[in-house]
């Protein structure tokens, strides 16, 4: 009986209807809060988009705004935002972003891995009724954003929209940067199997194989990816100058990170950062191999989705910075990794890795707090230990992910 | 040069003229409570010639000292600055570099000033005239200052007496070094605080020497928001007998009744709150002028404040604040104080004081800040000291006062030009925390030294663990299934058929 109606509510409409209500619900809340206590409900990097946004509106550069360090898109796009009645535009879009990548992920689920509509739902549901996707986004915060751009990736690459496919990773790496780690993973999936073009016989010699990878699909996801990436950052150099380069791109470079946060690498950057004659440029090199080689290389191909959760997952866990806002970059992924992955047919393995993931924060958030509210300096031993710990949670449950990722066939529903 | 010495008592001193001893050499009196003030005028020919070089280069320097000693002062007397040497100037060329300045600066203590990176620029929205850049650096005493200055100002017979009125800056609570390059003159203003002391000046070897022996009192014709002053003047060497005076004038600061307490919340953590307790909720004046509380801060970098966050206004009313009237610019938000260039900011908060005036006789206002990260210590803890803000009421007033007749005027404190030409300031005195200087000691918790040779170690070998884990599912399910597409029975009967 209660199974049967939990199913009827993974059908879409109340599945986006229940979505949609929970982030109105909080935004009206939010909006509540925020006129009446002292404490926000708007996450802080709202007021550094609006306040950009109404630069904008008033011709000048968001870059106007100190720590703004997103691309000019996003403050365009919360122009309406400047008229202080529409304060909430831009969470309004978040939300909507969100319920976008939500209905990409039930398409993705049941166009190419031929799911039902219940099940389906079943696994958007973990995305789209999500507490902490859908605050995050009536907060103010744009990571949602980055979900929709992922997932609107994914989708066009395994429905063979080329050209779509370019044009948003091209747009995804203009807006945050990371994405850049999913472009080795489609071009390698991009083969004649994948692609429908039939299979065809192994390549004689290494000449030919070069010339058979070298596919004109390949070379067009390429071009067009580069030049809508080019074309934005040469657009926005062109309106705005260094400060577009230095803020959106040379920031992520030049900064030093030494503020309390999740990596691994946080108390070593710290101390180093202490001292001017270190460099920690090294640090980029784990991430980057895991990231960018190794696990689409052996996962790409068999399931694209789960490379690219793995992938994210790699880029966040071994990243200088890390904070929670990070763990939505991933989190998007997990409706398409889920689905018959060792987490969910051994449920102990799957409970376990939720408890330890959360326990890992949970231990450095209390270090934290300790050192942010009380005073204590618990840089070392207490915060660096814990934040060493959550990364080997992490890397065992990236294990997980990668195993299962290596024995995936994802059903094709395409006919041959 | 010349030079005049001031002694003001308050309105009930017992002060008589005739027990004034005057001669040739010097004017002697006896005890009684008052302040001292000793102003000194020099021209640049008087000056030695690398200080006159240095000066020629700027249009105007102002260097400003004030005690961590909580001290009793008399109106006219009343302003006051945070504790520390404050440093404002305006060179003539843009691309002047402050390093002989810098040097010059140094016989006050070690300062931190040689990078013109340190300066910050006031120029914006302050009254014409004020300086274009500032720099502070806290000091406790003027000790050494009274000490390296001997040589360089003492010489020929008289050099014993000049070394030992420059001891007596050891005593002084406040200190005032201006020139300007439209009048070319150095105008030195000393002041030491309300206190019983024996009227004692000697005559300047070297030039003018006027006396003042004042108190307050009510002059004739004075109007309301007059300060009257009555008493006796003369000169060193020149008068016989002491002429009596008395005047009034307009004060630009004056003494509002109350004092305030400045101290942070603990636990402080790295978003420390200072509060301001207040004992007086009324504004100075009843005659219709519009008065405000404020507070002005100058914050070393190690502290700031977010000019984002005082923005709302119900978070402003929740920690009792009316508004951020002024935050120095630049103020980075997130970088650590060693990156940081600039000494630090200053910040003009205008305070909200409770509305029922009745029901709060003290009132205390939040200052919500950030501390931002040090440099590891060999404890775990660093200790910052953030000097008092300067508290007062400001009162518009009309535009074409004539504070500038007040013959002890001061200007361009830092926050003065931040308002109306005629605006008065009511000075609220700071008291300390339990007998301390006009100091807040502030722990700030920062990584420990000894910390860095686990952390590089153990770092690169959590990360290599991690990494190698990784890699290892990796080359387990390369072994199993290769880089390609897994094979599925279906796909492998097809394959074989």
């Amino acid at each position: 009986m209660s199974s049967s109606i939990l199913s009827s509510l993974l059908r879409p409409a109340p599945l986006f209807s229940i979505a949609a209500i929970l982030r109105l619900v909080l935004l009206l809340y939010g909006t509540w809060q925020d006129a009446h206590s002292a404490v926000k409900y708007t996450d802080i990097d709202y007021l550094v988009f609006t306040d950009a946004a109404r630069y904008v509106s008033n011709g000048l550069s968001p870059y106007s705004r100190e720590t703004y360090r997103y691309t000019p898109l996003l403050a365009w796009m919360l122009v309406p935002t400047a008229k202080p009645h529409l304060f909430s535009f831009g969470k309004v879009v978040f939300a909507l972003a969100d319920l976008l990548a939500g209905w990409l992920i039930v398409r993705v689920l049941r166009k190419q891995r031929g799911m039902s509509a219940e099940r389906a739902g079943a696994f958007a549901a973990i995305w789209l009724w999500n507490p902490m996707v859908a605050t995050i986004s009536t907060r103010g915060s744009s990571e949602g954003l980055l979900g929709v751009l992922t997932m609107a990736l994914l989708w066009a690459v395994e429905g063979k929209r080329i050209g779509a496919a370019g044009f948003i990773l091209g747009l995804s790496v203009h807006f945050k940067i990371y994405p850049f780690i999913y472009a080795p993973a489609i071009i390698w999936w991009m083969d004649d199997e994948h692609l429908g073009n039939g299979v065809s016989k192994s390549p004689a010699s290494f000449a030919d194989a070069v010339i058979k990878f070298l596919s004109p699909q390949r070379i067009q996801l390429t071009l067009i990816s580069l030049s809508t990436f080019m074309g934005l950052n040469v657009l926005m150099y062109y309106i705005y100058g260094t400060p577009f380069l230095t803020h959106s791109y040379l920031h992520h470079v030049t900064r030093i990170d030494h503020r309390h946060n999740f990596s691994p690498y946080n108390i070593f950057l710290y101390l180093a950062s202490a001292d001017p004659s270190s460099s920690s440029l090294h640090a980029f090199l784990p991430q980057l191999l895991l990231s960018c080689l190794f696990i689409p290389f052996v996962i790409a191909k068999k399931d694209l989705a789960t490379s690219m959760m793995a992938q994210t997952f790699a880029f966040v866990t071994f990243n200088k910075v890390c904070t929670s806002q990070y763990f939505l970059w991933y989190m998007i992924f997990l409706p398409l990794y889920l689905p018959g992955s060792s987490m969910l047919r051994v449920p102990s393995r799957g409970i376990t890795a939720l408890l330890l993931w959360v326990l890992g924060q949970a231990a450095w958030l209390q270090q934290g707090y300790e050192l942010e509210f009380l005073g204590v300096s618990t840089f070392f031993p207490g915060m660096w230990l814990a934040s060493l710990g959550f990364f080997l949670i992490n890397c065992w449950i990236l294990g997980i992910i990668i195993s299962d990722g290596a024995e995936r066939s994802i059903q094709k529903v395409h006919v041959m | 040069m010349r030079e005049r010495i001031t002694y003001f008592s308050p309105r009930d001193a017992d002060l008589d003229p005739n027990q004034l001893e005057i001669n040739g050499v010097k004017v002697q009196g006896p005890a009684v409570e008052a302040v001292r003030e000793h102003k000194i005028t020099l021209t640049l020919p008087e000056l030695p010639s690398e200080i006159a070089g240095l000066l020629r280069d700027l249009d105007q320097l102002q260097l400003r000292w004030a005690t961590p000693a909580s001290y009793n002062t008399l109106e006219p007397f009343s302003s006051r600055i945070s504790p520390g040497l404050h440093v404002s100037y305006t060179p003539i060329k843009e691309d002047h570099d402050p390093e002989k300045l810098c040097t010059a600066l140094q016989a006050f203590g070690r300062l931190d000033c040689s990078s013109p990176d340190v300066f910050i620029n006031l120029s914006n929205g302050r009254q014409a005239g004020s300086p274009a850049l500032f720099f502070y650096n806290e000091l406790e005493k003027l000790d050494g200052f009274a000490k390296r200055l001997g040589p360089v100002v003492c010489s020929g017979p008289t050099a014993a007496d000049c070394r030992k009125q420059l001891q007596e800056l050891k005593d002084a609570v406040s200190l005032d070094m201006s020139y300007d390059s439209t009048s070319e003159a150095v105008k030195i203003q000393a002041l030491w605080p309300l206190q019983k002391r024996e009227i004692a000046v000697p005559a300047s070897p070297k030039g003018r020497t006027e006396v003042g022996i004042l108190r307050i009192g009510d002059a004739p014709g004075m109007e309301a928001h007059e300060v009257g002053v009555s008493g006796v003047l003369a000169v060193v060497g020149e008068t016989k007998t002491p002429s009596p005076t008395m005047f009034a004038f307009a004060a630009r600061h004056r003494a509002a009744s109350g004092s305030f307490t400045s101290r942070f919340q603990q636990p402080t953590g790295l978003h420390p709150t200072l509060q301001l307790s207040l004992s007086s909720t009324a504004p100075p004046v009843d005659d219709g002028a519009e008065c405000a509380p404020y507070a002005y801060f100058t914050f070393p970098k190690v502290i700031f404040a977010d000019r984002y966050q005082l923005a709302d206004e119900l978070f402003l009313a929740s920690k009792n604040l009316a508004a951020a009237k002024y935050v120095s610019e630049p103020v980075d938000l997130e970088a650590p104080a060693y990156t940081t260039k600039e000494w630090g900011s200053n910040v003009l908060l205008e305070l909200a004081p409770p509305k029922d005036k009745a029901a709060a006789k003290n009132w205390t206002v939040e200052v919500p800040l950030h501390l931002r990260y040090l440099k590891p210590s060999p404890t775990g803890k660093e200790e910052a000291g953030i000097p008092y803000p300067a508290v007062f009421w400001a009162c518009n007033g009309e535009q074409d006062v004539g504070y500038a007749i007040n013959p002890f005027d001061r200007i361009n404190l830092g926050y003065d030009g931040l308002f109306e030409p005629g605006t008065t300031f009511w000075h609220v005195s700071p008291k300390p925390e339990a007998d301390g200087p006009l100091i807040n000691n502030i722990s700030v918790p920062v990584a420990k030294e000894g910390a860095s040779q686990w952390v590089g170690v153990g770092t690169a070998v959590a990360v290599g663990l991690g990494f190698v884990w990784v890699l290892m599912k990796l080359m387990g399910g390369y072994a199993k299934s290769g880089h390609g597409t897994v094979k599925t029975a279906e796909d492998k009967d097809k394959k074989e058929k």
